[in-house]
């Protein structure tokens, strides 16, 4: 075989492959939307999102899951918020204070990529042991103190590497012009959107979705949480819950429950690509 | 002015600036030439205390500006650096709009109460590097689309928005087209009416067209220093007149 046949034949298997494997994941995304759309649209009605549990709902009567739609929005918006809060400084922290080169910096990275690893069920468990420590009940507050310990490693460990790329000119140029170093946060902030965007998006998408964590955290509930200190019915659990039922209609309705999760992920990605690209337009 | 006196620099084991001593007259260019890698750059950073993010750094000696030592006085370095401008090598817009560009050092500074003298103010300095009239109508979309020349100037627009007496800059034109650079280094010429401006140059050409002064340094010292007449047309040191004749570079 010539070499230009052999590079010719390499090229074809190489196209080959990497087609199989968008294939292989486009359809794995279709197939479960599709599972969700299909099977949840046949429970979902105007009910099943401005109702809370009437009695008997699972075992097939009356009512929805607002209560958990509500839970899991108030969870995730505070942890966010809270994680945003944490994260910004640390990673402005590392990469800005601490030199390249710095031991804190390295053990501190070393750190976060652990957590990122560490299952939710062990956050969960962690949380719990806090609350019973402090004479806490399964609440609210719990649910989203126990979230963003969750997403804070995930916010890190992504806006780090968003960081870490930033064109130290920047920084230099901004301290040239008499900034201090926190005074520089609004810049390092403004170059970093994307990054921050990509982080937001990932930590929601991996708090909106856990059922483990939360499950000893937040605990269930029928009703629309008012205070910190109730509990709070989140989607993953709605979804866990009946989908262990026996009775048909009520494994719809989990199913329901997991088409308003992706709907709502799905909302927040395509909101959060809007806001990246509203930022990213002055990144030098 | 400033006045630098038996200035030793350390970066952990290595010596960089050894026992350097130069002056650098006010309202007029001088040029640091010397090869690669011998402290021009090192010296420059140094002046506006940039030098202080390198890890390991020490510094003994005496660096006077305006009669007052920044390295051992406990000088205000945020208040030094407004004093002291800076233009680098490669243009490095910060990630804002034109007009937020030149603001932004006014704002951190807080010079204006006023937001439409402020207006004025970044408009005045844009036309000061006759960038007004080629930005006229975008002001406000990104500083990230204009041409390389076009950033270079609008980070000299930003370094002047802050008043400074001073105006350093590090290979400022090397980056450059030759147009954008001839553009950048008139500037400059006109600019010493009003500032004392240090620059650190590759370009001998460039240091013979502008330069009143010229300090030449080789390996972390100054071998040379004086006006620009008598370094490039008499120098003293057998090290000059190689590397002006281009033995080494």
């Amino acid at each position: 075989m010539s070499i230009a046949r052999k590079k010719r034949f390499i090229e074809t298997v190489a196209k080959i492959f990497m087609w199989a494997a968008m294939f292989i994941v486009f359809g794995f995304v279709i197939s479960v939307l599709w599972t969700i759309f299909s099977k949840g649209c046949k429970a979902m009605s105007w009910d099943m999102i401005t109702k809370l549990p009437g009695g008997g709902f699972y075992i097939g009567k009356e009512g929805g899951f607002l209560n958990a739609i509500v839970g899991s929005l108030y969870i995730v918006g505070a942890s966010t918020v809270l994680g945003l809060l944490i994260s910004i400084p640390v990673v402005f922290f590392l990469n800005v204070y601490l030199t390249k080169d710095s031991k804190l910096a390295y053990v501190a990275r070393m750190a976060f990529d652990v957590l990122f690893g560490v299952p939710s069920i062990v956050y969960g468990a962690f949380g719990f042991t806090i609350m019973i420590y402090f004479g806490l009940r399964t609440s609210l507050l719990g649910g989203i103190i126990v979230i963003t310990l969750l997403i804070i490693p995930i916010f890190i460990r992504t806006m780090d590497e968003a960081t870490r790329n930033f064109p130290r000119d920047i920084l230099d140029a901004s301290f040239a012009l008499g900034a201090t170093r926190w005074e520089t946060l609004k810049v390092v902030v403004r170059q970093i959107a994307p990054g921050i965007a990509t982080a937001t998006l990932l930590s929601i998408g991996r708090a909106i979705g856990d059922a483990a964590s939360v499950m000893f955290a937040a605990g269930y509930t029928d009703s629309i949480p008012t205070s910190l200190s109730q509990p709070a019915a989140t989607l993953p659990l709605a979804v866990f819950f009946q989908l262990s039922s026996p009775i048909p209609e009520v494994v719809d309705r989990a199913y329901a429950a997991a088409l308003v999760l992706t709907i709502i992920v799905f909302v927040l990605s395509i909101c959060g690509r809007f806001i990246t690209n509203r930022f990213s337009k002055n990144k030098v | 002015m400033i006045e630098i006196k038996n200035l030793n620099i350390h970066i952990k084991d290595n010596h960089i600036l050894k026992d350097v001593n130069v002056t650098f007259p006010e309202k007029q260019i001088t040029c640091i030439i010397g090869p690669s890698g011998c402290g021009k750059t090192t010296l420059l950073r140094t002046l506006n205390r940039l030098i202080d993010s390198v890890e390991g750094v020490r510094m003994d000696g005496q660096v006077l500006v305006d009669g007052q030592d920044i390295i051992h006085s406990g000088a205000e370095i945020t208040e030094l650096r407004r004093k002291i401008g800076l233009v680098s090598q490669r243009p490095c817009p910060l990630p804002m709009s034109i007009f937020d560009n030149v603001a932004y050092g006014c704002r951190i500074n807080k010079m204006f109460k006023n937001r439409r003298q402020l207006i004025y103010h970044v408009q005045k300095n844009l036309k000061a590097v006759g960038l007004l009239e080629e930005v006229k109508g975008r002001i406000r979309t990104p500083a990230a689309r204009l041409s390389i020349g076009q950033q270079q100037r609008l980070c000299l627009a930003r370094s002047l928005a802050v008043q400074p007496d001073y105006i350093l800059a590090d290979e400022a034109t090397s980056a450059l087209d030759p147009i954008s650079a001839k553009t950048v280094e008139d500037l400059f010429v006109k600019l010493k009416a009003d500032y004392s401006i240090i620059m650190v140059t590759h370009t001998l050409r460039q240091a013979l067209r502008i330069a009143d002064n010229v300090v030449f340094m080789y390996l972390g010292e100054v071998v040379e220093t004086g006006p620009a007449n008598q370094v490039f047309n008499n120098p003293q040191h057998e090290l000059t007149q190689k590397y002006l004749t281009g033995a080494f570079s």
